[in-house]
């Protein structure tokens, strides 16, 4: 038993960054699209992000995709249910704009998706000590 | 294939398509730390979950000092996770080691500069998307206020 919880929590700590986004569906659309021929994934951590009092950033664009386009919507829609704040604004019946404030994780990480329903759609994952405010301040 | 193995697989297929609970999701990274499970589905969740497989002995246990047991635990993790990695088989290529890195479709980008301008461009189009809701919004309201008038 001992061996086991050494083993586990090794295991936890190799697993490594990005663990705040491992019980997120669109978590593992970062990992999952990597290499899509109509996707693109972007991933920014560390030292980088300072000034922006973030320590993650991970993005995902569609194109050209509309079943994948329409795989990312789903797994956004099934993170916002938990999102302590939102701003959402729809175009001819479909989402257009959200902002979604997941709130601090166990580690005390602020997480946001930010999306944009255009083409392509570009959704946005940040994680950071960063406030709303100051994330706001980046796009308003 | 046995009862569990058919469980381990319909939690593997409802974890890819994002619908699993948490409590299933705490079942699929249980079995996936038991090293019984070995197959190329389950090889591939390890890998996108960071899980390592437990690896079971067989024969006498030589029992070791308990500071070489850790190193044994820590390495045997290390080495799971690379082999899980190498051998994931699902295509889909693993994270560079890297701070910064971006995939344009199929081609990796490990260059910082070129990174950082990706990020800033989305950071930047994000920007000009919600400026634009912005003013829709302080339009629809000014034509809300004039026609109460």
């Amino acid at each position: 038993m001992k061996r086991l919880l050494t083993l586990l929590t090794l295991t936890l700590c190799v697993a490594g960054v990005a663990m705040a986004q491992s019980g997120l569906h669109v978590g593992k659309l970062f990992t999952l699209l990597r290499g899509n021929p109509n996707a693109s994934v972007t991933c920014v951590q560390g030292r980088a992000l300072k000034d922006y009092k973030l320590s993650l950033f991970n993005s995902l664009t569609v194109a050209n995709d509309p079943a994948l386009a329409k795989q990312v919507e789903d797994a956004l829609a099934k993170d916002a249910r938990s999102a302590v704040d939102r701003e959402v604004h729809y175009k001819d019946g479909r989402l257009h704009y959200a902002f979604y404030n997941l709130g601090a994780d166990s580690n005390g990480l602020n997480r946001y998706i930010l999306y944009s329903g255009g083409s392509p759609i570009v959704l946005i994952y940040l994680e950071g000590k960063a406030k709303p405010d100051v994330i706001n301040s980046f796009f308003k | 294939m046995d009862n569990n193995e058919k469980i381990l697989n319909q939690l593997i297929e409802l974890y890819f398509e994002g619908m699993t609970t948490l409590e299933q999701e705490r079942q699929l990274r249980s079995m996936l730390a038991d090293g019984r499970f070995r197959s190329r589905e389950a090889d591939e969740a390890r890998a996108v979950l960071g899980v390592s497989a437990i690896l079971r002995s067989h024969g006498t246990v030589r029992r070791r000092p308990v500071r070489m047991q850790h190193v044994a635990a820590a390495a045997v993790v290390l080495i799971a996770s690379a082999i899980a990695g190498y051998f994931s088989g699902t295509g889909t290529p693993a994270a560079p080691q890297s701070e910064c890195f971006a995939y344009v479709g199929t081609e990796l980008v490990q260059d910082p500069d070129e990174v950082l301008g990706i990020m800033q461009a989305q950071l930047a189009d994000m920007s000009a998307v919600a400026d634009e809701v912005s003013r829709d919004l302080e339009n629809s309201i000014t034509l809300l206020k004039i026609s109460e008038k």
